[in-house]
């Protein structure tokens, strides 16, 4: 028998996401899309009560392809008015006796995402931005520009992420580009790799391709993205958050529940999560 | 008049000893408690061998025996179609049922939501990025830097208390319940085991006294030598465990798990899933369930 991958433990946040290390790509760009619980790259002032995309009556579950149903997630209060403030995030692990922990802070003007000794941390100041990633001996400024000419509602998510972003870093040339549509979305990166984030090496494209109502506006609603050999589908539903792989890796899932100050997810290997706001 | 002023003045002394003396052991905390300090990052514990070990000693303990078959079972079948695949003779006649590792995974997949659960709850000590947790019976001396606080009578809503018992979940939000006599907490751990694997369950673990003292447990020689088996033929194959079942396939270990919590014969600890303890309700009704009518005292209301 062999001894555990130490690099295992480092991925397990990324893992919970992921479901299948040949969908890392794409899960990736699931994650950063979907970002309804963790990103705020946000400029804007903001919680409310948002929802909608979709048109009347309840949304239908999320049914998985062999048929099955997810399992039930509970968490407590389900009104949730407000994503703003600090959150600790706890995630299983399978490499290691040691559970992993993340700190998420969110408010209207940053976004700083903390794993061990590695982060990334977004400032907005007036027309400034500022990005940095940092790894464990390092900061590396990330140039940033934000075309902010497209503009729909994100309900709870105080951001006006609709646009075209941009990403570059000086110190070694890695690039990415972004944009949120209101019924599309697509990124393309060079080859970034942050190691406890993940990476994207070329295109992820996503299109909506039902509306469903949400806390997350106009995000509401199934997202059918490809990339990289592999294709998943996210839903985006009142609280919940559900992206299935459907094609090309294998079969997983992962399901989040968002709600008042809580959160809990689980996936199809068995990992959790649970993340509570300070 | 000289000795009564005399007196008062050394009882002040003494309170105010006393008082310096609680704050440096953590007052009026009582026990279980949980031992909170903000350490370098990097400084915290790593994880050894001997807590993986106890970890899985009582999640095989909390499992049904029927699923700790169905568990046996999974192994030599993966074996067996492994070490098929090495033989030019042989065939997988699995093949079509996808490959034989990524199958084993899907099974176990089941299973992880009890072993993360066990690991947590006996390691004892856990770290964030900016804060290291460890639990104790008591307050003790404290070092410079730690502070005691409750680790389940939550009357301080500090922060950092708050904190400390999130991150220590698998002991905080664990509950404990005294069933009122040893055949009614065996029945209610029983039940509970039962129900823990299915998909939504809030359980992850159900512990007597003896799963504790980490006892003998049936089947576990069998599962140890299924998972020696399995190891060579994964490596044989060239495959990396990521499931942890190399400490299956050690000998079970001895000690005591969570020595912080002193559990009567009669009680269980009632560990919930991860996922689960954002609604302690849940595991309340689940225990309320499985004692079936038995009186219910409850030394931690989750």
């Amino acid at each position: 028998m062999t001894a555990p991958a130490t690099s295992a433990t480092r991925a397990d946040l990324w893992h919970l996401v992921s479901m299948r290390s040949r969908a890392a790509r794409i899960s990736l760009a699931s994650l950063l899309f979907a970002s309804s619980l963790l990103c705020a790259w946000s400029c804007s002032n903001g919680s409310s009560t948002a929802s909608n995309g979709g048109g009347g009556g309840p949304n239908p579950p999320v049914t998985l392809p062999d048929g099955g149903a997810l399992p039930a997630l509970s968490c407590g209060d389900e009104t949730v008015t407000s994503l703003s403030g600090t959150w600790d995030v706890i995630g299983t692990s399978s490499g290691s006796a040691e559970q992993t922990t993340a700190i998420i802070t969110i408010n209207d003007s940053a976004f700083s995402f903390v794993v061990g000794s590695s982060s990334i941390t977004f400032t907005a100041n007036g027309g400034t931005l500022t990005l940095v990633w940092q790894n464990h001996t390092q900061g590396t400024p990330i140039t940033t520009t934000h075309d902010r000419s497209d503009t729909f509602s994100l309900g709870l998510i105080p951001l006006p992420a609709p646009g075209s972003w941009s990403f570059a870093s000086a110190a070694d040339g890695k690039t990415c580009t972004a944009s949120l549509a209101k019924d599309a979305f697509n990124a393309t990166c060079n080859d970034v790799s942050t190691g406890q984030f993940g990476g994207l090496r070329g295109t992820i494209v996503a299109q909506r391709i039902e509306t469903r109502t949400s806390l997350f506006g106009e995000l509401g609603g199934v997202w059918h993205l490809t990339g990289g050999g592999a294709a998943i589908d996210t839903t985006i539903s009142d609280n919940t958050f559900t992206s299935v792989v459907s094609e090309g890796a294998g079969h997983g899932w992962i399901h989040v529940k968002l709600c008042n100050g809580k959160a809990s997810g689980v996936t199809s290997g068995g990992f959790e999560l649970s993340a509570t706001r300070r | 008049m000289k000795t009564a002023a005399a007196r008062c003045a050394c009882a002040a002394v003494l309170v105010a000893a006393a008082a310096i003396a609680g704050a440096r052991s953590g007052g009026a905390v009582r026990g279980p408690v949980l031992i909170v300090r903000t350490p370098p990052v990097g400084e915290a514990r790593a994880a050894a061998d001997d807590d993986e070990d106890r970890a899985i000693a009582i999640a095989i303990a909390s499992t049904p025996p029927a699923e700790r078959t169905r568990l046996l079972d999974a192994m030599r079948y993966t074996t067996a179609r492994l070490e098929a695949r090495l033989s030019p003779l042989g065939t997988d006649f699995g093949e079509d049922g996808g490959d034989a590792v990524d199958e084993l995974r899907r099974v176990m997949a089941s299973y992880l939501p009890t072993f993360s659960a066990a690991r947590a709850f006996a390691r004892g000590a856990w770290s964030a990025p900016d804060l290291e947790v460890r639990a104790a019976a008591s307050c003790g001396t404290l070092a410079a830097g730690e502070k005691c606080v409750a680790m389940w009578r939550a009357t301080d809503t500090q922060a950092t208390a708050e904190r400390a018992r999130f991150l220590a979940w698998a002991a905080a939000r664990a509950a404990v319940a005294d069933l009122g006599s040893r055949a009614a907490a065996e029945a209610c751990a029983r039940m509970l085991r039962e129900r823990a694997a299915a998909p939504g369950s809030p359980v992850a673990l159900a512990l007597l006294d003896d799963d504790l003292a980490l006892a003998p447990v049936a089947e576990r020689e069998e599962l140890k030598e299924a998972a020696q088996l399995l190891g060579r033929a994964m490596l044989a194959n060239g495959f990396t465990d990521t499931q942890h079942l190399d400490a299956f396939a050690r000998a079970p270990p001895r000690g005591q798990v969570a020595p912080w919590l002193d559990l009567p014969r009669t009680a269980i600890v009632v560990v919930p899933r991860l996922s689960a303890m954002a609604d302690p309700g849940a595991l309340e009704r689940a225990i309320e369930r499985a004692a079936g009518g038995a009186a219910i005292r409850w030394i931690h209301r989750p």
